[in-house]
């Protein structure tokens, strides 16, 4: 599904990323964790194709194309989804007109018919009913005025809504109470398929809880340090970061 | 709760504390102004032939132009040929050679003033030109800082020992005949301050101009012209007072500020010229223009001024980014109380890629006065990237001093982003009433409240000046409880 | 020698000779003395004087400020004939009922399909026959300010015109269609009068016809009495070489609501003053001005709302993009005068560049004279914001699709506080015609 290889970047000439590697397979959920500053929402801001940042070396391949090769929109369109650490707010675009209109460009990209607004009406009540969130949305701009919580929610219901085969979820979970975590976590969940995968980026452990990882990496100085399975979670929320760092440089 | 008007006139009052008129004898010109006088003065500092044409050339050409009429400020025109062009304590020799031979009583001024002209009463890390009417009397610290490469001395020095620095920046940055008094401080300007900071040095201490009007009918024409090589940085502080008197008297001087790259030049001003008396009668007519240029890439030119005294106050320090990456600032505080009137702000003209600019102007008015902040940004079709945030606020006490914002924003450039905002109240009745709460005096409220309304600007001045700028807002708002 | 700076100044001299020797200043001079003496004469006749005096504004007139009328000033006008080509009166927005006005003249006919209860309605040239008294209370007094200009011009040279007397709540919107049929030059005028505690949404909308250079210079006039509630809107959409300078003058009587739309969508220079005075306590003031600079459009708007009374509030809120090489200016003000406390008011301007030829100008400014206040204003000039473009192509949205999108949006603050009444889908459609990918964004809406 993905593939990352000893991918270099930088901004404003200090170097944020320091070789990654990095490969998910379809229908396996990864955790990627780590400290502030570690570069793990510049790894995901990259994969969605934010153009700040100057990508010095490697590789990402996505489902076996050049992913850096394409532009936001066509990565968003061959269904890769990033769910932002802060969605940003955009007055007077109704949330409809957006989600209705990245809907119909997937479905045009993809040879489908676009569907109606009908179609359309009946399909996002029925997953806002699942994300538990109030119809006075179908009426405001895009995050306008949304607390944190909403405007995540936001995030995993438009990811619903898109359907897509790789997500990335950059913090979604921080500035949660446990009631919207679960919500949330069900929504990721309902996602599941051996035809998709998903990324979580993350700082705390207590996400995985509801949402079991099949791998676990610890990001840090730009790279992934380690890997392995969820227990490699546990053992950092016990030991904190700095264990990892210490143990390598002994 | 809100206290009555009668409260307000009661509480103004306490004095101008840097009225007093020191008895010296000086050689003054009489008044009147033509092409002999201009001469004259040339003659008097023995300047170069260049200067001199260059001085004959401003004044033909301020001839020609017309007083300006566009600020928000009204005043009786001024009588041109009423006033004294040069003036400067008469000394026993010509100049005084060092600190020993200037006259006990010019020191003792600037005693007075606070200002100690010995090395050894040093304020900690501070040289100081100070300006006496028309004339620097004495440089400190020039050794040491000569050491570092820095020039610190009079223009005339400057004149005298650096000629080619001085024909190659005087008027590079304001122009002759920029404006009508920029004009004729160029062709009678009599003294003033140098700078110029060779290239890699960081100038090792502070530098400091202090200047004082103390001859009757005479006006203040003086120059200051910094030049901060590619690499060097300096930061440079101003400070003026004048005696209480009856009449007007003008001041129009003109400051030149140079950055090549990679430069930094912190301007800081505490303008405390005599504001004139509570019925507005006298004080000092504070028309200066102010002009940094960032000529080279990556430069920072940042101008912070606290603006109390002068019956009228007309300036404009500005910013010309003319390098790419190159960063501008204006950190301001005005207060006018009683008949002050001040008319003032800045111009960030962005003409090189990726300049920013910050503008932060706070407002104080009170009694009758007039405040007005008057901004221009300019984003010229160059300047790709360019950014510039403005903020100006004001604050009104009483229900007879008016607040005015006139910003001119043009944006000739797609990629660039300008953002504006202003607002105009008076203390707010909760945060008085907050602090009286608290068991706090409303004279001690207002002034916190003040001060905090300034903070923003007061924090980018360097901390010997903080503290006295702290010291005049109170001191100019004594009273003005609205 | 004792020159002073005062005594030689060749500057003066140039400043105040160079308008007078303009054609298009001697060629209103010749409307003028073709003109038939009337009633009030001598007062048009002292405002012509008084324009001819101070002369065409000049950049040196601070709000004419980026505004240069040196092609205009040197064009020669002749009086636009007031009887108006069949063809003018065939326009696009004649689709509904409205009073046509054309080069000032009032259509006759349309005046009768158009009255209703509560609803006066009265060409200027008969009220000048009949109430001069009444029509002279309007006319002065005469301003020198040099946003008032033009309208001294329009009092001297106006042919005819509307006055209109609102006395009940409307439920109908009134529209007026001024068409300039050129070539020439046109002053019409209108006069609307709504009683204390009326209610009524007047739509003036101006069309240019034919291609040759016309000059259109209205004034239009609203006296709001006690509690009335009016909404105006003044739509300007003359053709690629309409010249056009409106003065609208706005006084509001105590708890009297304003709603004032200022809709650039075309001619070549278009310059809009308002001048709304809030005269007594509870007055309230909403403007907008929707500003689409396009092609090589000049657009120039000038408020100025002035509080000369407690209790009032105003609001104005400003939407300008700017694409291909035109340059748009928004001029704003707000007075507080001496005694006005608890005055409240608020300005908003948001500029978009969308070319690197293009221009936006902004001066929102503030002349506060009391303490009591509350007072701000906020204006950005910017570009898209690259944060949200990101977000929406991050959803799969192509570029163009989410540029106008954006672009829309961006408009919308404006366009959501039309009443629908007022043809909020026509001045929508307009303006989606004028944005870059409007085809997108009308399948979108």
């Amino acid at each position: 599904m993905l593939k990352i290889s000893n991918l270099t970047a930088r901004v404003a000439g200090k170097n944020i990323l320091n070789g990654v590697d990095l490969e998910v397979n379809a229908g396996e959920i990864h955790a990627l964790m780590g400290p502030n500053g570690s570069g793990k929402s510049t790894l995901a801001q990259i994969l969605a194709g934010r153009e700040d940042y100057e990508i010095t070396g490697g590789s990402v391949l996505f489902e076996g194309r050049d992913l850096l090769a394409l532009p936001p929109e066509e990565r968003a369109r061959a269904g890769l989804f990033l769910g932002f650490q802060y969605p940003v707010e955009i007055p007077g675009v109704n949330n409809v007109y957006l989600l209705k209109a990245a809907l119909n460009a997937k479905r045009k990209a993809a040879g489908e018919p676009e569907v109606d607004a009908y179609e359309f009406l009946a399909l996002i009540k029925q997953k806002m009913k699942f994300m538990q969130m109030s119809e006075s949305f179908l009426t405001r701009g895009v995050n306008e005025g949304f607390s944190g919580g909403e405007k995540k929610r936001n995030e995993v219901l438009q990811m619903l809504v898109l359907e897509p085969k790789l997500a990335i979820l950059d913090e979604t979970d921080s500035g949660l109470d446990i009631d919207a975590l679960k919500v949330v976590s069900n929504g990721v969940n309902s996602l599941r398929d051996p035809h998709r995968s998903v990324v979580l980026v993350t700082h705390y452990q207590r996400l995985l809880d509801y949402i079991v990882p099949d791998r676990v990496h610890v990001f840090s100085g730009g790279r992934i340090l380690k890997s392995g399975d969820k227990s490699l979670a546990l053992e950092l929320e016990k030991r904190g970061y700095d264990w990892l760092q210490e143990s390598r440089v002994a | 709760m809100s206290s009555k008007p009668q409260d307000v006139e009661a509480l103004i009052g306490r004095k101008y504390q840097h009225g007093f008129v020191t008895d010296i004898e000086s050689d003054s010109l009489p008044p009147g102004l033509d092409e002999e006088v201009v001469r004259a003065i040339s003659r008097k500092k023995q300047e170069p032939a260049f200067l001199l044409d260059w001085r004959l050339k401003a004044f033909r050409h301020w001839l020609t132009m017309r007083e300006p009429q566009w600020a928000h400020v009204h005043y009786q025109r001024i009588d041109y040929q009423d006033i004294s062009y040069y003036s400067a304590p008469r000394t026993p020799a010509n100049a005084p050679k060092s600190l020993e031979e200037v006259d006990p009583k010019l020191l003792a001024t600037y005693a007075k003033l606070g200002i100690p002209l010995h090395e050894r009463a040093r304020l900690a890390g501070v040289a100081v030109d100070a300006v006496f009417d028309s004339v620097s009397v004495a440089t400190t610290f020039k050794d040491k800082l000569a050491k570092a490469g820095v020039i610190f001395c009079s223009f005339s020095d400057a004149v005298h020992h650096h000629p080619e620095l001085v024909e190659r920046y005087l008027g590079s940055v304001v122009p002759a005949a920029d404006n009508f008094f920029a004009a004729l401080n160029s062709a009678v300007f009599s003294d003033g301050s140098f700078v110029y900071v060779p290239a890699g040095v960081r100038c090792p201490m502070e530098l400091s101009t202090y200047f004082r009007i103390n001859a009757a009918k005479t006006g203040q024409f003086e120059r200051t012209l910094i030049i901060a090589a590619e690499g060097a940085s300096v930061s440079y502080l101003e400070g003026c007072t004048a005696p209480m008197r009856d009449e007007n008297q003008l001041h129009a001087a003109v400051v030149e500020l140079v950055a090549l790259d990679d430069a930094r030049i912190k301007y800081s001003t505490v303008q405390n010229w005599y504001p004139g008396d509570e019925n507005g009668i006298g004080g000092i007519f504070n028309f200066v223009t102010k002009r940094g240029e960032c000529r080279g890439r990556n430069s920072k030119i940042s101008w912070t001024q606290v603006e109390t005294g002068s019956a009228i106050t007309w300036k404009y320090p500005s910013c010309v980014l003319r390098g790419d990456n190159s960063v501008g600032e204006f950190y301001s505080v005005a207060v006018t109380n009683n008949y002050q009137q001040a008319d003032t702000g800045t111009k960030m003209i962005h003409i090189g890629r990726n300049t920013r600019s910050t503008i932060v102007s706070k407002g104080i008015s009170a009694g009758h006065a007039e405040n007005t902040y008057r901004g221009q940004v300019k984003i010229l079709p160059s300047a790709e990237g360019a950014r510039n945030f403005t903020q100006c606020d004001s604050l009104l006490m009483g229900a007879k001093c008016a607040a005015h914002t006139f910003p001119y924003m043009e944006v000739k450039n797609p990629t660039a982003v300008v953002e504006h905002e202003a607002s105009t109240s008076k203390i707010g009745e909760d945060q008085l009433f907050y602090c009286l709460q608290r068991g706090i005096s409303q004279e001690d409220a207002v002034n916190m409240i003040v001060s905090g309304f300034c903070k923003v600007v007061f924090k980018e001045l360097p901390m010997e000046f903080a503290v006295e700028a702290q010291n005049l807002l109170s001191v100019s708002l004594e009273g003005a409880v609205g | 020698m004792s020159a002073t700076a005062h005594s030689a100044s060749p500057a003066t001299a140039a400043a105040a000779g160079a308008a007078p020797q303009s054609a298009a200043l001697r060629s209103f001079e010749a409307q003028w003395h073709a003109r038939r003496a009337g009633p009030l004469h001598a007062l048009r006749e002292s405002a012509m004087q008084r324009f001819v005096q101070l002369g065409l504004p000049t950049m040196r007139d601070e709000t004419w400020r980026y505004t240069n009328l040196r092609a205009l000033a040197a064009h020669a006008y002749v009086d636009a004939a007031g009887d108006a080509p069949a063809a003018a009166l065939q326009s696009d927005s004649l689709r509904s009922p409205a009073l046509r006005i054309v080069n000032g003249v009032p259509c006759a006919a349309d005046r009768a399909r158009l009255l209703e209860n509560g609803l006066e309605i009265m060409p200027l040239s008969e009220l000048l026959r009949g109430d001069p008294v009444l029509l002279r209370g309007f006319l002065e007094p005469l301003s020198d300010a040099d946003q008032q200009r033009w309208a001294l011009l329009n009092t001297a040279l106006f042919v005819d015109g509307l006055y209109i007397r609102i006395t009940a709540r409307l439920a109908a919107p009134l529209r007026l269609v001024h068409v300039t049929a050129g070539p020439g030059a046109a002053h019409p005028r209108v006069i609307i009068e709504a009683a204390p505690g009326s209610a009524a949404t007047i739509v003036e909308e101006h069309v240019s016809h034919g291609d040759a250079d016309s000059l259109c210079n209205s004034v239009t006039q609203i006296a709001a009495g006690a509690g009335a509630e009016i909404e105006h809107y003044r739509i300007f959409r003359g053709g690629p070489r309409a010249a056009h300078i409106d003065t609208l003058d706005i006084r509001q009587a105590g708890g009297s609501r304003c709603k004032q739309f200022t809709i650039c969508l075309g001619g070549a220079l278009l310059r809009t003053n308002l001048e709304a005075r809030l005269e007594a306590a509870g007055a309230a003031l909403d403007s907008y001005a929707l500003l689409v600079g396009h092609g090589s459009r000049h657009a120039d708007c000038v408020n100025i709302a002035t509080h000369s009374a407690p209790d009032t509030r105003s609001r104005q809120t400003a939407r300008i993009i700017a694409s291909g090489d035109s340059r748009v200016i928004f001029n704003s003000k707000v007075i507080v005068c001496t005694g006005a406390v608890r005055s409240e008011s608020m300005q908003s301007c948001r500029g978009l560049l969308m070319s690197p030829a293009a221009e936006i100008d902004t001066r929102p400014q503030l002349e506060i004279h009391t303490d009591e206040v509350k007072c701000a204003h906020g204006a950005t000039t910017g570009r898209l914001d690259p944060d949200m473009l990101f977000y929406m192509l991050s959803r799969g949205l192509d570029r163009r699709t989410a540029q106008s999108l954006l672009v829309y949006a961006f408009l919308a603050d404006v366009m959501t506080d039309m009443s629908p009444a007022a043809g909020r889908d026509s001045i929508d459609s307009a303006l989606l015609a004028q944005l870059p990918e409007s085809d997108l964004l009308r399948g979108l809406r």
